[in-house]
């Protein structure tokens, strides 16, 4: 291992990190089952992993020195289990429903009452009831030849999978999800990721779902807190969706914006699958979300459309890399973002299109709004297409609002604040406008609402000083 | 209810309006006519109070207050409004969300408590039917994709139901065919009263004739240059700018 000096020492002052290191080593397992494998290998792979920095391709703009001096506990006592969580549904949806308070997974509904063969449970059930099943898919699916794009090309001079490495080696809990083949489960699954205390934990969960051949859910993901806490949620997920399945999946994160934040998923698709996503990431001082798709099969579709906002002082950061190896499948990706007060938003959309990959379709487009001056948005899409009879496309750009349509709102009484809100708002409702679950979409927009209003009057506070 | 004294307005120090006078009294319909480019927008906007016209000097009093030194939304508040001559499309923004939210800060601004969400919904409807705005507008962006028809109905349409002391309508008879026009001139002619009085910019007498103002203005070069009854706008109509203008260099 060629590792630079000054990684080296970076490596030696994270005291969580180390502790974290030392913590596995220790860790006595009641005897080894299938995921021990998985976790052991993850664990060497660690020791070794340099430290993200600045000078990597996929960190240039991402600032994350500060995530590696907190003071953070490795070890997390799980809270009391008769914690009442309902009030974090706020979607009033008939669902099935799962609790994962501080990375402890607990399915709130009846197993037994479940559509015959589906599984829906923790990953520590999962573990000791399943291992077989589980084992198929758990650390296989993110570690798939190809699938993980970002890094299999790149090396580690463009990226470092500290964070898939630590994630993978503790593989304490997380949801586990099997739907057979043919088995459309009509209720959504709504995961509520929590983090309850003030303690500055590292929380980490590892998610599994698997749709079968025609198999079809709905996957709504939240993420919240209960209080201010300089805590990080290192999350993955991985998903495989086999042939001509179908999944839906939203994903909420308005987190503390005190906590740290991180989330990989990793996803397969097989011929004729079809994925739709829609990713709201309103919270946390610092987040980062990691979109890896890689398509097994033909004519596959995926379509993500995704909200980045950064409101006072936080760090949204999304990096997506979409392969396409196989002709014949569409990927539609379309983000949008506002920006205000010191805050900063990156993102990273990378496409490739192999060079067999004819026919390919896929669209990449990326909007931001800066709304106070004292922003950045660092926007980078990459297309790279090796096929010649394709259907792409990729655009960006960050822009201010119009002056012109805060006046007409203005002139209609309305006052400047809020018309510069309702604006911004309308900025990202665009993007969202067809999303099939109204719920989620109303809750999202509620959401940014709250959030625009309360950091604008922020600055007008500054502004008066 | 309105006066304007010796207006004079420059625009990227570029003068426009050159010492514009103009008494509008409540009760009152006052019709602007004048050439492109003579200062009709300008004088609007800066009624309106958007930013960009530097006042150089001059007064404009309304209810006996200065307007200028009221913010943009504040006018709305005491009663002004403007109908765009290009109403802008604010996409994202659902229209009836925009009408609520206008209608009910003007609401508040007056100290009444805001209407709740079913008994305003039927309040539009109603007013969208009066000026024939298909009530699937309704429920779209803001202008976003209107026709211009539909854009310019949707502005009367905020006038009906914001109901202003002072509407000012800038060109809002522009390319519209015979029936919209008679809907603008419905919505002024619905809203007129002893109390309120309006500025109706047009280019055309035929808006004119649904609307019979009281008093007819030619703006040319940033000043009135002539004033007189409705004939005056037959007399335009007829004869063109040019004897004005002429008359004016002479
Ligand atoms: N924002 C602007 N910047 C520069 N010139 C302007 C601007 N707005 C208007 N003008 C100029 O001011 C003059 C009057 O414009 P306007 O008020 O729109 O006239 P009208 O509405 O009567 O056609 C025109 O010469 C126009 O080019
Ligand atoms: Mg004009």
């Amino acid at each position: 291992m060629n590792t630079p000096a000054n990684q080296i020492t970076q490596v030696s002052q994270i005291q969580w990190l180390d502790s974290f290191k030392q913590s596995i080593g220790l860790a006595t397992s009641k005897g080894p089952d299938a995921l021990d494998l998985v976790r052991q290998r993850a664990g060497k792979a660690l020791a070794s992993e340099p430290v993200p920095f600045r000078k990597m391709e996929r960190w240039r703009y991402t600032p994350v020195d500060g995530l590696f001096k907190l003071p953070l506990n490795i070890v997390k006592s799980a809270p009391a289990n008769d914690r009442d969580f309902s009030d974090f549904f706020t979607l009033g949806l008939d669902s099935y429903r799962f609790i994962i308070a501080d990375g402890k997974a607990t399915f709130l509904g009846d197993v037994n009452n479940l559509p015959a063969g589906v599984t829906l449970t923790s990953m520590h059930t999962a573990r000791q009831q399943q291992p077989e099943l589980l084992s198929r898919y758990a650390g296989k699916i993110m570690n798939h030849e190809g699938a993980d794009n970002g890094f299999q090309t790149s090396g580690s001079k463009k990226d470092s999978r500290l964070f898939q490495h630590l994630n993978q080696s503790a593989l304490t809990d997380g949801i586990f999800i099997h739907i057979p083949e043919g088995v459309k489960l009509e209720k959504p699954v709504e995961v509520l990721f929590v983090k309850t205390g003030d303690e500055a934990d590292l929380i980490q969960t590892h998610n599994v779902i698997v749709l079968e051949n025609k198999a079809e859910m709905t996957l709504i993901e939240n993420h919240a807190s209960e209080k201010a806490s300089d805590s990080f949620s290192n999350n993955q997920f991985e998903i495989d969706l086999q042939n001509q399945s179908r999944m839906k999946h939203y994903f909420l994160q308005n987190q503390h914006t005190s906590n740290w934040f991180r989330q990989g998923i990793h996803r397969t698709q097989s011929s004729e699958s079809h994925y739709q996503g829609w990713f709201g990431c309103c919270g946390s001082h610092w987040s980062r979300l990691e979109l890896n798709a890689f398509f097994t099969g033909e004519n596959a579709v995926s379509d993500i459309k995704g909200i980045q906002l950064g409101m006072d002082g936080q760090v949204n950061d999304i990096h997506m890399d979409i392969r396409h190896d196989l002709p014949h499948c569409q990927s539609e990706q379309h983000f949008r973002g506002l920006v205000s007060n010191k805050s900063k938003i990156v993102f990273d959309g990378n496409i490739t299109v192999s060079k067999d990959a004819q026919k390919t379709v896929a669209h990449l487009s990326d909007n931001n709004l800066m709304l106070t001056r004292n922003t950045e948005v660092d926007a980078k899409p990459q297309l790279e297409i090796y096929a010649d009879d394709v259907q792409c496309s990729h655009g960006t750009s960050i822009g201010e609002l119009d002056e012109q349509q805060v006046f007409y709102l203005r002139s209609r009484g309305i006052d400047e604040n809020h018309a510069r809100s309702l604006l911004s708002l309308g900025f990202v409702a665009e993007l969202i406008e067809n999303i099939e679950l109204e719920e989620f979409r109303q809750h999202m927009l509620d959401l940014l609402d709250q959030q625009l209003r309360a950091s604008q009057r922020v600055e007008t506070v500054n502004g008066s000083n | 209810m309105l006066t304007i004294n010796d207006l004079k307005v420059s625009v990227e120090q570029k003068d426009i309006l050159k010492g514009l006078s103009l008494q509008v009294n409540a009760g009152e319909v006052h019709a602007i006519m004048g050439p492109n480019g003579s200062g009709k927008s300008t004088l609007s906007h800066v009624l309106a109070g958007k930013d960009g016209y530097q006042v150089t000097s001059g007064t404009v009093t309304y209810k006996g207050t200065n307007l200028l030194d009221l913010e943009t939304e504040e006018r709305a508040h005491q009663g002004v409004f403007l109908a765009m001559q290009y109403p802008v499309e604010l996409p994202g923004v659902n229209n009836m969300v925009f009408l609520r939210e206008s209608y009910n800060a003007l609401r508040k601004a007056r100290g009444e408590a805001e209407l709740d969400s079913a008994a305003f919904i039927k309040l539009v409807r109603e007013k969208a039917d009066q000026v024939k705005l298909p009530s699937k507008l309704l429920k779209r962006s803001v202008n976003s994709g209107f026709s211009g028809g539909e854009k310019k109905r949707n502005e009367i349409l905020q006038m009906a139901l914001l109901e202003p002391s002072l509407a000012i309508l800038d060109e809002t008879d522009s390319g519209l065919d015979i029936d919209a026009l008679r809907i603008v001139a419905d919505g002024v002619n619905q809203l007129r009263s002893d109390d309120r009085a309006m500025i109706v910019v047009t280019h055309y007498q035929r808006l004119l004739d649904y609307i019979k103002p009281d008093v007819v203005h030619v703006l040319a070069d940033g000043q009135i240059i002539k004033s007189g009854d409705f004939s005056l706008a037959r007399e335009l109509e007829d004869k063109g700018y040019g004897w004005l203008l002429d008359g004016e260099a002479a």
